[in-house]
């Protein structure tokens, strides 16, 4: 490993559910570069979940991952045996879920399931590993770690327990962060502390962050990177500013369309997309969003675009002027 | 917490005070009254009107209320007419003998039911966890005493290896040693923790299953906690918590299963009892063991509410 | 939960073939009027009468003439199998509608009562509860005399208020809903929405409760019946042809005792697989 290699790096990702011909996640490849934040953008149901437990899994029954490529911190992790990948997990990877409620355990304290990840990973134990626990609460900003320690789930705020799954998840000094839209169930201030903390966790540490939300808003205000996904593939990647700037993929323009603060400031109405987003396994040889798009012609209905481009990569046979 | 538990305490005073007072009622609306009861159907008017004169029972119906809680306030539970004793002094060794026996088959049946229900709820979608399932079903509608009649013919008469019932010694209740007494405990034990753990077992089954499903156990896996570990620091930990409840609850079936299982076994017990002076209409008897039944179970869910109350911390500090 | 759906999709294309709640209703259903069958028509086909004597035929074992044997009197057990049917089962059915007679009414009372009458009608509740179904029986018929119908009154007394806690806790839970809410305030009385949302909210779960509940009573019925407090001989019932096997269990006649716990257990098992296909029915939806 080297300081130059990139948290980060997945080629051709798939993931196929038992029973069914097309995989739910289909060939993704992506960068997440150190102390950088990669936003995974898209709607509900689109595959953003499953690509961040295909990487290191657990994947849930019936699931089976493939990749060519996935290196964490330039360490090949494909081909890994179950038991590898769960000294992995928790260690070389972070996990911060949506829901701060359910994914502590209520019936334990703070401190026992920080403990936990750190005595597990680390085999600490005794006073250094409370120290330890106290200091990453501190890290999160957590007022009066001690008390913290010996508190349950539910004797906080939805804000602190999300800090303090964040601390969890940062406990072993991962190289990166899956951040799965950690601030959906959190007010809206308190969403941007968590994210402008989790931005300089990031900064800090050097640690990388996929960070996956379906609010373009914030991946405009945080990320580096934006990916965006539509029915089990990944359609556009780019940098950030070159994003916003100038979507290429007809469905980013849509999606950005359809944020009320950069677009309808002017417009009386919300613009929508209109159709549904079909199922992953549904699409066979066509442009997933062929049917809903205003652009689409015969080739697009009867191949599937490929992801191509340098730094601004996008998957479509119409792309939008770039601006 | 102060005043949660005076609200659960003044509860349970009241449904006693409710039980004693639905029993007294009971046995004042037989017909022809508690005379008849005791002397039975066919008695002479001229016997009971002795025997209200007798007994205090030709007073007001509110004198008499108030005097059935004074005799219960000093612990005279009434006088058996089969067995020329007072109740209280009788019940003792029945008593001891049943929590014994119950004990014995709820440890079977508590320590079965942990193990097969843990398979059962760890993998729930395969083959063996639906037979498991199947299973269940059948033996939890098996009848105490037709499994406790077939034990015997199994295993007292075809293949003579264990004594048939009673609790070993000579007179009933002081056995010949642990080791005979406890050739006497097999099968009633037996018999009567089979429905036990298959009702027992189907739930904390059921419990492992949803705590599985909980977003902390994805939690949990995704940080590379151990299986082992998750199973049984998380999982098991939460998922044992309701059976608490559940076996507080489950002590008048636990009762029930006993009192044909003594019977079955003729094994001396507070069943046994019941039963016995059920058959001789020594209703003195009956009515004792009914309070002191009734007591008991408000006793024990009380106590399992507490158990509860102080393992669950989101109840604790709520 | 909207980036949880994917799994919870995938998980529900799998989740699919766990229970087999519509095997178990079949089964369920299938046994028990294959055991209505049994006890009602039977004796119409079965030439051998229940209460007939074979003087020279004392506890025969099974043979072509009497296909289950006979008992210590002679008389042929599946005719008297066929016979003790009738009134365990139709006791635990009838049970069953008396106790959701009385259990349901009051379990609605209790849910819609002000707070004061509530709270007495749940003590009678906890106190009744208190005591076992099965100990309450064998009270009252060491008190009085009981004959079939007095017994499946009896059956019908202690088994409701389990009914009632269940459906007041149905309709509290159900009270809370946004249709019944909404209701209130549109003026609908109390007796009004118990009609019709809140029995209806609880149909199904009182279905589930039908079946499970006459499964219990059949197995206290006869419990009481082996216990010698049941149904007297010589009227036969499932419960008292156990008790005379078991009685003669040290001479061992196995027929007397593998038959009619057979009968009991199969009607018990019946009543609780239809129960529980109907729960995870219900669970699934």
């Amino acid at each position: 490993m080297s300081a130059q290699d990139p948290a980060l790096v997945v080629e051709g990702l798939t993931v196929r559910a038992q029973g069914l011909a097309h995989p739910l996640v289909h060939d993704v490849s992506f960068t997440v570069g150190r102390g950088e934040i990669a936003a995974l953008v898209g709607e509900s149901g689109c595959g953003k979940t499953l690509t961040a437990s295909g990487l290191l899994g657990p994947l849930a029954a019936g699931l089976q991952r493939t990749a060519r490529v996935i290196r964490l911190a330039g360490n090949e992790i494909t081909g890994l045996s179950e038991g590898a990948l769960r000294t992995l997990r928790g260690r070389a990877l972070g996990m911060v879920f949506q829901n701060p409620m359910s994914a502590l355990n209520p019936s334990l304290t703070l401190g026992e399931q920080i403990g936990e990840v750190l005595r597990v990973h680390t085999g600490a134990r005794g006073a250094p590993l409370e120290r330890e626990a106290a200091r990453l609460l501190a890290c999160v900003e957590i007022p009066d770690p001690e008390r913290a320690l010996a508190s349950y789930p539910h004797q906080l705020s939805g804000g602190m327990r999300q800090r303090a799954l964040l601390a969890i998840a940062i406990a072993c000094a991962p190289r990166l962060l899956i951040a799965d839209e950690p601030t959906t169930a959190l007010d809206v201030l308190v969403q941007s502390q968590i994210l402008a903390l989790i931005a300089r966790l990031g900064a800090q540490t050097g640690m990388g962050v996929l960070f996956i939300t379906h609010n373009l808003a914030l991946a405009a205000q945080y990320a580096d990177t934006v990916l965006v996904m539509y029915a089990g593939r990944l359609v556009e990647a780019a940098p950030a500013q070159a994003f916003f700037q100038g979507p290429r993929h007809p469905y980013s323009r849509a999606l950005l369309a359809a944020l009320p603060t950069l677009a309808a400031r002017t417009a009386h109405r919300l613009p929508d997309i209109p159709g549904e987003a079909p199922a992953a396994h549904a699409i066979v040889n066509a442009c997933a969003f062929a049917a809903r798009c205003p652009r689409a012609d015969a080739v697009c209905r009867s191949q599937v675009p490929p992801l191509s481009g340098d730094t601004h990569r996008f998957a479509c046979f119409h792309p939008e002027e770039s601006s | 917490m102060i005043r949660r538990l005076a609200l659960r305490l003044a509860s349970s005073v009241a449904t006693l005070v409710v039980l004693v007072s639905l029993v007294f009622f009971l046995i004042m609306a037989t017909p022809g009254g508690p005379a008849y009861s005791i002397l039975g159907a066919h008695a002479s008017p001229e016997a009971v009107a002795a025997l209200n004169r007798q007994f205090g029972l030709n007073v007001p119906v509110w004198r008499q209320y108030l005097l059935w809680w004074w005799h219960l306030m000093h612990g005279r539970l009434g006088y058996s007419f089969v067995e020329h004793a007072p109740v209280g002094a009788l019940l003792g060794s029945y008593l001891r003998n049943t929590v014994l026996l119950d004990t014995l088959a709820l440890t079977l049946a508590v320590s079965t039911a942990l193990v097969i229900g843990f398979l059962q709820g760890a993998r729930p979608a395969t083959p063996s966890a639906r037979l498991i399932g199947g299973l269940q079903i059948a033996v939890y509608s098996l009848p105490v005493f037709f499994v406790g009649t077939a034990l015997i013919l199994l295993f007292a008469v075809d293949h003579p290896w264990l004594p048939p019932g009673g609790i070993g010694g000579a007179g009933g209740f002081r056995h010949a040693g642990l080791a005979d007494l406890a050739r006497h405990m097999v099968l009633p034990a037996i018999t009567l923790a089979l429905p036990l753990a298959a009702g027992l077992s189907r739930y904390f089954g059921h419990q492992v299953r949803q705590e599985y499903r909980q977003d902390y156990v994805r939690a949990a896996r995704a940080r590379g906690i151990p299986p082992l570990r998750i199973a049984v620091f998380h999982v098991l930990r939460n998922a044992v918590r309701p059976l608490v409840t559940v076996l507080g609850m489950s002590i008048p079936q636990i009762f029930v299963g006993g009192v044909l299982t003594e019977s079955v076994f003729n094994y001396p017990g507070l069943g046994w009892l019941l039963w016995r002076s059920a058959l001789a209409e020594d209703y003195p008897v009956v009515t004792a063991i009914v309070l002191v039944i009734g007591a008991l179970t408000i006793l024990g869910n009380l106590a399992a509410d507490l158990l509860n109350t102080a393992l669950d911390v989101s109840v604790r500090y709520e | 939960m909207s980036s949880v759906i994917p799994l919870g999709r995938t998980r529900g294309v799998f989740a699919s073939a766990q229970a087999r709640p519509t095997l178990a209703i079949g089964l369920g259903l299938g046994l028990f009027v294959l055991l209505l069958v049994f006890a009602w028509l039977g004796p119409i086909i079965y030439p051998i009468g229940a209460q007939a004597i074979h003087v020279h035929h004392i506890l025969t074992p099974p043979s072509a003439r009497f296909p289950l044997g006979t008992d210590d009197l002679g008389r042929d057990l599946l005719a008297r199998l066929m016979a003790g049917g009738r009134p365990t089962l139709a006791a635990g059915l009838a049970g069953t509608a008396l106790a959701f007679a009385i259990g349901v009414p009051y379990g609605l009372l209790a849910a819609l009562a002000p707070a004061w009458l509530e709270g007495l009608l749940m003590r009678i509740l906890d106190a009744l509860l208190a005591v076992p179904g099965l100990v309450l029986m064998m009270f009252v018929a060491a008190l009085i005399p009981l004959g079939v119908v007095s017994l499946i009154g009896l059956l019908g007394l202690v088994a409701w208020p389990g009914l009632a806690r269940i459906v007041r806790n149905e309709a509290l839970a159900a009270r809370e809903r946004d249709y019944v809410q909404a209701a209130r305030l549109f003026g609908a009385g109390p007796f009004a929405i118990a009609r019709v949302h809140l029995l209806r909210a609880m149909a199904p779960m009182l279905v589930v409760n039908a079946t499970f509940l006459t499964a219990d009573l059949i197995l206290a019925l006869s419990g009481l019946s082996f216990l010698g407090l049941g149904i007297q001989p010589p009227h036969p019932s499932w419960g008292g042809l156990l008790n005379t096997g078991a009685q003669l269990a040290v001479i061992g006649p196995w027929w007397l005792i593998v038959f009619p716990g057979l009968a009991i257990f199969l009607a018990i098992l019946a009543m609780n697989l239809l129960g529980q296909g109907l729960l995870a029915r219900l669970e699934n939806r």
